[in-house]
């Protein structure tokens, strides 16, 4: 018994011990060779892949990152993407040569017909840019010429989870590290108060289900991940003390576990210890710095205005935008929003109507209320879904609850702030809206793109994991220095 | 002509035989003194003859082939110089072995002579190697700290797009490389020399190298345009005119009035700036101060010294140079300021939140030579600190949004060097103001307004 619990405790395996010391030795004769001088640095990074490099590779022109995710896929047909061409073939039936080999989903697989619809919003263009939108969002509308469209981003995914993981995670598969846990890994901390990685979503939303795994760590040490706050009482769950037990009480015993946290650590070297004690810590400080962060009691009434009725009341996505603003002033270097229910297979015409008056909005006073607290000049924010929509109904087109399906190929996102030219409107479609016509950006492109702007190397992020260097672009990724400054 | 040319290119094959023959009767001598062995002297005798005869015969196609210009003079100078000093010793050593003269020649003088071939031969060699295979050749894949040794730095990197002149930097590189051997002064085939603008644009026999109406039909982009088999195609010989080199030049002649003017003066496609981007490594995107200026390293131990509970420091890039600096606390003083003294030329981004900051601190604040961004919103100051940080040269972003300035700083913030955004928004300074600002002005943007 005694036995095999010593065995698990060995700190380093015999694998362990060959690799290290004979590349260490390695790295050893070959450094001082060339310099004897940096001899020891080469073997200390030999030593452990995964030391955090926590700053930059290059300077950043992004410090924060606010990404509104518009979980379940809007369509860009309705929003974005404006096509004439479909109002004149209104009903027509989708060219097999446009479609080609494209695969569908189980939902509309068995459909006779592929009916091309447009979209019954009405579509203008805004701004001295130009950009089109549609009716529905009047409030993004006002905003364009300070955004950046790309509307010609594509994925590969076709159903809900493995793309919201994809673009979130760089895999379709569970597993690997969300894009904040990534940034947080690479770029550390500027506020040690709060995580460097929130997570707000939108409160009584139906739709597909979101998976915690989005905003997790993958196989990056627990503490990158997200930390997800709630609305009402408790933002963060278990953060109060229980009744009876005082600051100074929690301090002690804390420090106490600190000490028997140590010991344990130096026996088995887990460092998963050491990030279970920054979590503790962190948690602790959390008690004060959260519910401070969390009072919205000193916004001024325009500032409510500015966000919508919404924004008083917890839980909103307006409210949540509110909160966001407040994250990024206290520094928090990535805020991930979450709003479900862009998902219309049916009713789209209503249901899109009730989803931008949830969003319009406060995303676009969100922008403004950066802008004019000079935060968007290094706050980048992020509007998007995880794929787009199909040019022709799901459903019959006749029946005014006709839906639109999933669709890979082409989708809308944009961006406001740090490192991105604004008024620009990157990339296109055909004159369907179905396939790319210019400038194609895929999900990896947009991930290398956005680690860019951080100033990351989306190269050089890596983490080593079951044999292997892992990045969150995979093989892939090419910046899309077009959009950037 | 085309005979010397043709007996010319002879000369790096035949000159492996005397660097041969020379290291074979060197070797032959040591051999016999070390095992002291008598070898007739006349074989002696003969193989130093051949050595000598072959490096004249040598020299003499050097000469030849030198004559064909495709060589840079101050290049082959070297190599020239020391090939006719190694033929000249050559002589010497045969002669002086011959019987009647060998007393004259004692085994010390020998043992000179000798080493002064092997030095003379490994230069020569050196120098001959660098003219045929270029001045990088041996240590390109050298470790690289022996590399930044011997290899000088690269003329094709680290321009500044702001320094950069259209014809001086960009264009006349390229006819360096692959024309001005056989377009100079000296050499001027076809009448034409490339050496500059001017003498470039007297043209040659043929006429005018450049056509400004029509890029393509300029005579200079046909010829290294055409079918390389053509007898015409230029340059003979050599490395082809690449494909972004091309795109250059066309480029160049379409702006040709603006040939001296700097780079940045120019619209320039976004297809040349690819290319340019590849020849010479340019950065065509915005860049700050701070990644433009060179600067000593800092020593980390100034920054390791000072509280980090006070400020947070942070390195802006991962070569460790310049700093971003926030100020954590409520109430900043004068001596917080005062521990960034010995950093403060490192310091690009500073930001002091409601901080409660005084005049005099943003005195000392504006003393940071190289702060790009300053971040001082939500405090007290007013108009005077606005005119205290004039000071700051190289300013691109403030945010001063809820303090007390007034309309009276638009004025002053007009003033500053390079100033591009003030975020002014919560202060006294009214939206109608801000909006005819911007209207008016061009290089600052004023953001914000009540």
């Amino acid at each position: 018994m005694n036995c095999n619990h010593h065995h698990h405790n060995e700190k380093f395996s015999r694998r362990d011990f060959l690799t290290k010391t004979s590349l260490g030795l390695g790295a050893l004769t070959l450094g001082s060779l060339i310099s004897p001088a940096r001899a020891f640095n080469g073997i200390s990074n030999f030593s452990n892949p995964n030391l955090p490099p926590q700053l930059p590779h290059f300077p950043a022109k992004a410090k924060r990152i606010i990404y509104l995710f518009q979980s379940g896929a809007p369509s860009q047909i309705d929003l974005f993407d404006h096509k004439p061409l479909l109002s004149k073939m209104h009903g027509k039936e989708l060219p097999p040569s446009v479609r080609g080999d494209q695969r569908l989903t189980g939902m509309s697989a068995g459909q006779a017909s592929f009916p091309l619809v447009s979209s019954i919003y009405d579509f203008k263009q805004y701004g001295q840019s130009g950009a089109w939108i549609s009716e529905l969002m009047p409030y993004t509308s006002k905003i364009v010429d300070e955004l950046c469209f790309v509307k010609s981003m594509y994925t590969e995914e076709i159903n809900h989870d493995p793309a919201v993981t994809f673009i979130q995670t760089g895999s379709n598969l569970p597993g690997r590290p969300s894009m904040g846990s990534w940034i947080s890994y690479g770029l550390g901390s500027d506020n040690k108060n709060l995580p460097e990685f929130v997570v707000l979503v939108t409160k009584d939303k139906q739709g597909q289900p979101l998976y915690a795994r989005s905003w997790g760590n993958g196989f990056l040490p627990s503490k990158y991940q997200g930390v997800q706050f709630r609305s009402g009482k408790d933002a963060v769950l278990y953060l109060q003390n229980p009744p009876g037990v005082t600051g100074d009480l929690r301090r002690e015993q804390l420090e106490y576990l600190k000490k028997l946290e140590d010991d344990n650590y130096r026996d088995i070297g887990d460092p998963e210890i050491l990030s279970r004690m920054s979590q503790y810590e962190m948690a602790y400080r959390m008690q004060t710095s959260v519910p401070e962060v969390m009072d919205v009691s000193n916004e001024p009434d325009y500032i409510f205005d500015m966000y919508g009725e919404d924004s008083k009341n917890p839980g909103t996505f307006a409210a949540n935008c509110l909160l966001a603003r407040k994250l990024i002033e206290k520094d928090v270097k990535f805020v991930q929003l979450y709003h479900q229910g862009w998902d219309h297979h049916g009713n789209l015409n209503k249901e899109l109507k009730i989803q931008c008056k949830d969003t319009d909005q406060p995303s676009a006073a969100l922008i403004m209320d950066l802008k004019q607290r000079g935060l968007l000049e290094d706050t980048l924010v992020i509007w998007g879904g995880e794929f787009g929509r199909t040019n022709y109904t799901q459903g019959n087109i006749l029946d005014p609850g006709y839906g639109r399906d999933h669709h890979p190929r082409c989708f809308t996102i944009f961006m406001a702030g740090a490192g991105v030219k604004k008024g620009i409107t990157y990339g296109a479609t055909d004159e369907f809206g179905y396939n790319l016509k210019e400038n194609p950006v895929h999900v990896h492109d947009f991930q290398a793109t956005i680690l860019h702007l951080l100033g990351l190397d989306h190269e050089r992020l890596t983490f080593k994991h079951q044999g292997r260097r892992y990045r969150l672009t995979d093989v892939h990724g090419k910046i899309v220095n077009d959009i950037l400054i | 002509m085309e005979a010397i040319f043709f007996l010319g290119r002879f000369h790096p094959l035949l000159v492996h035989l005397p660097i041969g023959f020379l290291i074979l009767a060197i070797l032959i001598e040591i051999y016999c003194s070390i095992f002291k062995i008598g070898i007739n002297q006349s074989i002696i005798n003969f193989t130093w003859f051949v050595a000598f005869f072959s490096s004249v015969l040598t020299t003499i196609l050097g000469l030849l082939v030198a004559e064909t210009g495709h060589y840079i003079d101050e290049n082959l100078f070297m190599h020239k110089v020391f090939g006719l000093s190694l033929t000249a010793i050559s002589f010497i050593s045969w002669f002086l072995r011959l019987s009647i003269f060998s007393n004259l020649f004692s085994t010390s003088l020998k043992t000179l002579s000798n080493t002064a071939i092997i030095v003379l031969l490994t230069l020569t060699g050196h120098y001959g190697g660098n003219l045929t295979h270029g001045e990088t050749y041996l240590v390109d894949y050298a470790p690289e700290n022996i590399k930044e040794l011997v290899v000088k730095k690269n003329k094709y990197v680290e321009l500044e797009i702001d320094s950069v002149k259209v014809y001086d930097d960009l264009i006349q590189p390229i006819f360096n490389q692959k024309c001005v051997s056989c377009h100079n002064k000296e050499i001027s085939r076809g009448n034409l020399n490339m050496d500059s603008y001017t003498n470039l644009l007297k043209g040659g026999s043929s006429g005018t190298p450049v056509n400004k109406s029509d890029p393509r039909k300029s005579m200079l982009i046909k010829r290294i345009t055409m079918p390389t088999t053509e007898l015409k195609y230029m340059p003979p010989d050599g490395e082809p005119v690449s494909f972004d080199e091309i795109k250059t030049l066309i480029w160049w002649i379409n702006n040709l009035d603006k040939s001296d003017e700097n780079l940045v003066s120019l619209e320039v496609e976004d297809d040349v700036k690819e290319s340019l981007e590849m020849l010479y490594n340019l950065n065509f995107s915005e860049k700050q101060w701070f990644e433009k200026i060179s600067i000593d390293n800092l020593d980390e131990s100034l920054v390791q010294n000072i509280d980090s509970s006070i400020f947070q420091i942070k390195y802006i890039s991962d070569n460790k140079k310049f700093l971003s600096v926030k100020y954590l606390q409520k109430n900043v003083s004068n001596s917080d300021v005062e521990k960034l003294k010995k950093i403060s030329k490192y310091i690009a981004y500073f930001t002091a939140k409601s901080s409660n900051l005084s005049n005099e601190l943003i005195k000392g604040i504006s003393s940071f030579e190289n702060l790009v961004k300053l971040e001082i919103q939500d405090n007290k100051i007013d108009d005077e600190s606005i005119k205290i940080l004039q000071a700051l040269d190289n300013l691109e972003i403030l945010n001063v949004h809820n303090t007390k300035i007034t309309s009276k700083s638009i004025e002053v913030l007009k003033k500053f060097k390079n100033l591009k955004r003030a975020y002014v928004w919560g202060t006294s300074i009214s939206r109608s103001e801000v909006e005819e600002f911007n209207r008016k002005e061009e290089k600052l943007k004023l953001i914000g307004g009540s």
